[in-house]
């Protein structure tokens, strides 16, 4: 129960984040993609089924801001949480370079599929500037946020397990 | 009961059944526009107060590393000037509008009408759009300061966008650069029309966003400042848009196309005016935005 609490509060700080206090912290132009950076986190943190979860909910809490049909960002962060949940296995929580890795290749992909809707369904094919402009500045900021805010998501999980030692939860 | 635990705990059971409720969702959505509101309402009430409330803190903390560098005094007269400035070349801009056509339309209608007169709200930029591709944005007013869905943004002396969609205490605005946009827009000194299209791929580039059909024989010049028309459907007559450059003939010979560059820097937008008033038209005008 304290798990999805603190679940959703994560998603709304970070959506609060992204589209607000990093839309005025722009480099470049760019905000990074905290979103992302939490999907991510509790994939390899704790499996595919909450990585899923997190990413279905703040892909939907997106979608209801900004997107013109529910259900795309949801889909999305999803199949990211799924994906980023098989290397839970191999995840320890002393590792602080899996999950960074991990982040960056999010990044790219969820880049990627961005160009796909807002670049190349509207016909703007130079794939280049985008990679340039936004994909990869993007990817770099985001890599860099995602330190510090790794560590705080590890520090919360930790928090939740000692708080959950011996009792069983699903969620 | 105990076999059926093991089910719905799997990951991949939980990935189609997320995966069809996302398909559901997009299928209910695009087909009734309408189904998303009651979820934007509660977002609404609990998010933007939120983003507002940080962005209050951004500007205040602005403002405060400001006025380590200039005075307090200097700064507040800067802003009222400025702001005169871009009241003053908007009102020299429609003067200059209106000069070309004011014999012609007097004869005509005896029009009269200053845009100028037009009754603004200020709103603050909570959000600048959940990603780095999309360009529309949200303000922190709503319907309770009597924003309504296509009401016109400017910010300086130069349009912004249009307010697409109203909540409570919310609007969103989209770009004219956004891909979604276009604008029927005049040229200030030739009357002539024509649309400028928004293109989120040029203004990375080159800063500048397109404009298309203007008539193969129109007058038009490079340098020459576009305004919004007087035959657009939703946006007010005679809002600047930008300084237009290369000018060419199209490949099909019957029309003209060219580029604009924006007055308004969206990079940066922080302050925008909403204008209180709607154009009206009669409902099934057909026009080209």
């Amino acid at each position: 129960m304290r798990r999805i609490i603190v679940g959703g509060i994560g998603i709304i700080l970070c959506f609060v984040c992204q589209t607000a206090l990093f839309g005025m912290l722009k480099l470049a132009d760019i905000a990074p993609n905290i979103m992302l950076i939490l999907v991510a986190s509790v994939a390899v943190m704790r499996g595919q089924k909450e990585g899923m979860l997190i990413g279905f909910f703040s892909g939907l809490l997106l979608d209801i801001f900004y997107s013109p049909y529910l259900g795309i960002f949801a889909f999305v962060f999803m199949v990211l949480g799924f994906i980023d949940g098989f290397f839970h296995r191999i995840y320890y929580s002393e590792d602080t370079f899996l999950p960074l890795v991990l982040i960056a290749a999010n990044d790219l992909v969820y880049g990627f599929l961005l160009y796909i809707g807002y670049g190349l369904l509207k016909n703007h094919l130079h794939m280049f500037t985008y990679i340039r402009r936004i994909i990869l500045p993007e990817l770099v900021y985001t890599v860099a946020v995602s330190v510090i805010f790794y560590r705080i998501f590890l520090r919360v999980n930790i928090w939740l397990e000692q708080y959950e030692k011996g009792s069983v939860d699903f969620v | 009961m105990k076999e059926r635990r093991k089910i719905e705990l799997s990951p991949r059971i939980l990935l189609i059944v997320l995966t069809v409720i996302c398909i559901v969702m997009i299928v209910i959505s695009a087909m009734f526009k309408r189904a998303a509101k009651p979820l934007s309402f509660i977002t609404g009430t609990f998010i933007v107060p939120m983003q507002d409330g940080i962005n209050s803190v951004g500007v205040w903390l602005d403002d405060y590393f400001d006025s380590f560098e200039s005075m307090k005094e200097l700064q507040q007269k800067n802003s009222t000037l400025t702001e005169k400035v871009n009241e003053l070349t908007q009102a020299n801009e429609e003067l200059k509008a209106n000069q070309s056509e004011l014999d012609e339309l007097r004869a005509l209608l005896a029009l009269d009408q200053e845009y100028s007169q037009y009754k603004k709200v200020g709103a603050r930029v909570i959000s600048n759009g959940s990603n780095n591709w999309y360009r529309n944005f949200i303000i922190n007013k709503g319907s309770d300061d009597g924003i309504q869905v296509n009401m016109n943004v400017i910010a300086g002396t130069g349009l912004v966008g249009i307010v697409t969609e109203v909540g409570r205490n919310y609007a969103k605005v989209q770009s004219i650069i956004s891909d979604e946009s276009s604008v029927s827009a005049m040229s200030v000194t030739t009357s002539d029309t024509c649309v400028v299209k928004g293109n989120t791929e040029k203004i990375q580039e080159s800063g500048m966003i397109d404009v298309k059909y203007i008539s193969k024989d129109a007058e038009m010049n490079s340098g020459d400042e576009l305004v919004t028309s007087h035959i657009s459907s939703r946006y007010l007559q005679g809002i600047r848009i930008g300084t237009v450059s290369d000018i060419k003939i199209d490949s099909t010979n019957l029309t003209k196309s060219a580029q604009v560059t924006p007055v308004v820097d969206f990079q940066h937008i922080k302050q925008v005016l909403v204008i209180m008033e709607l154009k009206e038209v009669p409902r099934d005008a057909d026009t080209v935005d």
